[in-house]
């Protein structure tokens, strides 16, 4: 299924960005990011629906805290799309 | 037993605290080390102790909120961040070895000791005042002393740090969870604090809450986080967290911050101000007793050290250990203090009380006391 993920400097920030999806009303899933997007070894991201996309950009903006990277996951690929 | 030495560790803990070591040790395992439920549950939980953490201390961003060992350890990381080779430093004259041993370790610095009387914040902040304008790279103060539980008047040295453009580390060794401590208020480059003290968590554990100052790790290592990296990542918390977490010690921690939000910080100060006063107002009816204690305890938490004149502290010490009450004789680790208000050739006694005392034992406490005197007196 298409989906995004969002990748963070770290766990703890991961969880800062779920959290304020969660607070806004979006879901999201902390995860280890897979090592193909993940060029420094070692990430965590946070994935989300790709309905989803414009509400969590809008909402991690404004609390500040925007991904490092943003993927979509699209015929089994996963490609860096604009933050 | 009477416990009165909650100033070195908290002994009397939250049932909760308890409760939480046992399950992580059972449940937890890494955080940001993997992807399965005991990786999950562990980060769930550090996550939730930062943001305990950043709540009751006012830190802008979980991410500011580092696990250290102890609050020695979160200050030699503030220390080696802030002062350099041949930076000036001021610092008060009530710091405690934990920030003093860090800073003579520091080559070449010059160290200015702003050395005021006991219980004299006004003082002590116009020469704080003489010396930034004179001129220092960075300030190291004490909130609270542990020897004698003078709260020296941090909110003014602060403002003054800020006015100078100054960085300051807050020792909150003896205040975090008993005196409101605010990195929003106060904005200092650091605050260290022991998770193991008022905190009401096991011993291994501290805080060190992060301004916007550089900093500079004090360990290198795994962080679970960009590992191709040969040096340690620039972002918070990773930045200063090197190697597997203290989960157990974390999970405490995060119950024993939730019962200050529940009790509330005022409370706990006015009970321990009610143990000590009590305290002190049998001592002073006993006349070898020298007492280092304000009337009022108006700048003054729940600390009190006193001498018994004609005996070696130690042993007032193991005698009321004999009788049931755990206090602390000697120097504290803070010979610097006892310089300062000149007991550092004998050291004092030292009461430090918790959430968990009350004025009865203080009133059995003091009794011990004079019975221990007399006693001594009479052979």
């Amino acid at each position: 299924m298409e989906h995004y993920l969002l990748i963070a400097r770290s766990v703890t920030h991961a969880q800062r960005m779920e959290k304020a999806l969660r607070d806004a009303g979006v879901r999201g899933t902390v995860l280890r990011a897979p090592t193909q997007i993940n060029p420094k070894g070692c990430s965590y991201a946070v994935r989300i629906e790709a309905s989803h996309l414009d509400l969590t950009r809008t909402v991690l903006a404004a609390m500040k805290v925007p991904p490092v990277h943003i993927y979509i996951l699209s015929s089994g690929e996963y490609r860096e799309v604009a933050l | 037993m009477i416990y009165f030495d909650a100033g070195a560790t908290t002994l009397e803990k939250p049932t909760a605290v308890r409760a939480a070591v046992a399950e992580a040790i059972a449940t937890m395992c890494s955080p940001g080390r993997g992807g399965y439920p005991a990786t999950r549950k562990a980060e769930e939980t550090a996550f939730a102790c930062r943001n305990e953490a950043a709540a009751l201390f006012g830190v802008d961003s979980p991410e500011k909120v580092i696990f250290t060992s102890n609050a020695t350890h979160a200050l030699n990381i503030a220390i080696r961040s802030v002062v350099k080779p041949g930076s000036r430093v001021a610092i008060s004259g009530y710091e405690h070895n934990s920030v003093l041993r860090p800073l003579y370790a520091v080559e070449d610095i010059e160290l200015t000791v702003v050395d005021t009387p006991l219980f004299a914040p006004q003082k002590a902040w116009e020469e704080f005042r003489q010396v930034l304008q004179k001129g220092v790279d960075a300030v190291v103060c004490t909130h609270v002393s542990n020897v004698f539980g003078y709260a020296l008047p941090v909110e003014e040295i602060a403002q003054e740090c800020r006015y100078s453009g100054v960085p300051l580390i807050i020792d909150a060794s003896q205040s975090a969870g008993v005196l409101p401590v605010r990195m929003d208020v106060l904005q200092p480059a650091f605050i260290a604090m022991p998770g193991h003290k008022g905190l009401y968590g096991p011993q291994g554990t501290g805080l060190l809450l992060c301004g916007d100052s550089p900093t500079s790790p004090l360990l290198s290592g795994g962080t679970g986080s960009v590992s191709r990296l040969p040096w340690m990542p620039e972002d918070l918390p990773d930045r200063l967290e090197a190697g597997t977490h203290n989960m157990p010690g974390i999970a405490g921690l995060l119950e024993g911050l939730r019962f200050i939000r529940r009790t509330g910080l005022e409370q706990i100060a006015r009970q321990e101000r009610e143990v000590v006063a009590a305290a002190a107002e049998h001592l002073r009816q006993i006349p070898q007793v020298r007492l280092f204690a304000q009337e009022e305890f108006s700048n003054q938490t729940g600390v009190l050290s006193f001498v018994v004149e004609g005996m070696d502290c130690e042993t007032v010490g193991m005698f009321l250990a004999e009788k049931g009450i755990a206090v602390r004789a000697g120097l504290h680790c803070s010979p610097l203090a006892h310089k300062t208000v000149g007991t550092l050739e004998n050291g004092t006694v030292r009461i430090s009380v918790s959430a968990f005392n009350n004025v009865k034992q203080a009133e059995i406490f003091a009794r011990e006391l004079d019975e221990i005197i007399r006693e001594n007196a009479r052979f």
